[in-house]
């Protein structure tokens, strides 16, 4: 089936309002080179038409299967405006580990455990389950203050 | 609400061919182009029988002389102006700045002196429209 056998329904409907041609002649124009010395026809467009592309976006909004926890805890006292920043620059080194795996904020899984902040990374790009295993493994996340503890692990989903 | 806002251009773009649908009254086009040849025999200055240039307009407000210039591309990006289409009336009416309004410009013996990158412009007014406008590459023969 190619995609212009595909159903009518739950097509977008074109709010648009046609109006009729505009026709311009333009004989006038470059008028310092005589009219004799124009050579005259239709251009030719030298493309090559490519088959139709299928993407079947229906999976973008399921469910990751899995996805990076970091496991944070702050030390007592640390400002918001700290903790915010250390955050920020936490999730900025972890995604420059492994951009191909194109690690957003999960809101779904990021939660709290007792003192401990979860913050959930969802792959969005290209890469394994493997490699979100083996980014958990060797990524080296900051001990130091304001943290008081960090650690990454992979998150799974309901099976 | 202001009596009178321009239109931006949404889309714009040659193409092989634009006819309005006797059907449903919608513009289907084929073809759209990015680069052109001339057809074989033809040499430069070239004078193209045809142009047709599909136009999207949206967001405006009131009545407008609508046209469409040519420009030639330098090669330091600057731009050498070849011409200007009698402007046609349109109409924008009020409270249907959403709806986008397309046409084709049915350009004929459009004048290209040389082979090199052209750029159509909608204006109105004489000024040339916010939005999208359309290059051109044209050349003398396909490599």
């Amino acid at each position: 089936m190619t995609m212009n056998d595909q159903p009518g329904k739950n097509e977008f409907e074109r709010v648009c309002k046609t109006l009729p041609p505009v026709e311009v002649d333009c004989s006038g124009w470059e008028s310092d080179i005589p009219d004799e010395a124009w050579s005259t026809g239709e251009f030719v467009s030298p493309t090559v038409a490519l088959p139709a592309v299928e993407a079947d976006c229906s999976h973008w909004l399921d469910e990751p299967a899995t996805w990076l926890e970091l496991v944070i805890a702050f030390n007592d006292h640390t400002s918001p405006a700290d903790a915010l920043e250390s955050t920020n620059q936490l999730i900025g080194a972890v995604h420059a580990e492994a951009p191909r795996l194109g690690l957003a904020y999960d809101f779904r899984h990021s939660r709290r455990e007792g003192e401990d902040l979860i913050l959930a990374l969802r792959p969005t790009g290209a890469g394994t389950e493997q490699e979100l295993r083996d980014l958990a493994a060797r990524v080296r996340l900051p001990h130091a203050a304001p943290f008081k503890r960090t650690a990454a692990r992979v998150g799974h989903g309901a099976a | 609400m202001a009596d009178r806002v321009t239109p931006t251009v949404r889309l714009v773009f040659a193409c092989d061919k634009a006819d309005i649908d006797p059907g449903d009254q919608k513009w289907v086009l084929k073809h759209p182009w990015s680069v052109v040849v001339l057809p074989p025999g033809a040499a430069f200055p070239f004078q193209a029988d045809n142009v047709r240039v599909y136009a999207q307009f949206t967001g405006g407000v009131g009545t407008f002389e609508l046209a469409v210039e040519l420009f030639q591309v330098r090669d330091d990006d600057s731009r050498r102006w070849v011409g200007r289409s009698v402007p046609a009336t349109l109409d924008f009416p009020g409270g249907q700045q959403l709806l986008a309004f397309d046409t084709a410009f049915q350009i004929k013996k459009a004048r290209f002196r040389e082979p090199g990158i052209y750029e159509f412009r909608a204006t109105v007014d004489g000024h040339q429209l916010e939005g999208a406008h359309f290059l051109l590459r044209v050349l003398d023969r396909w490599a």
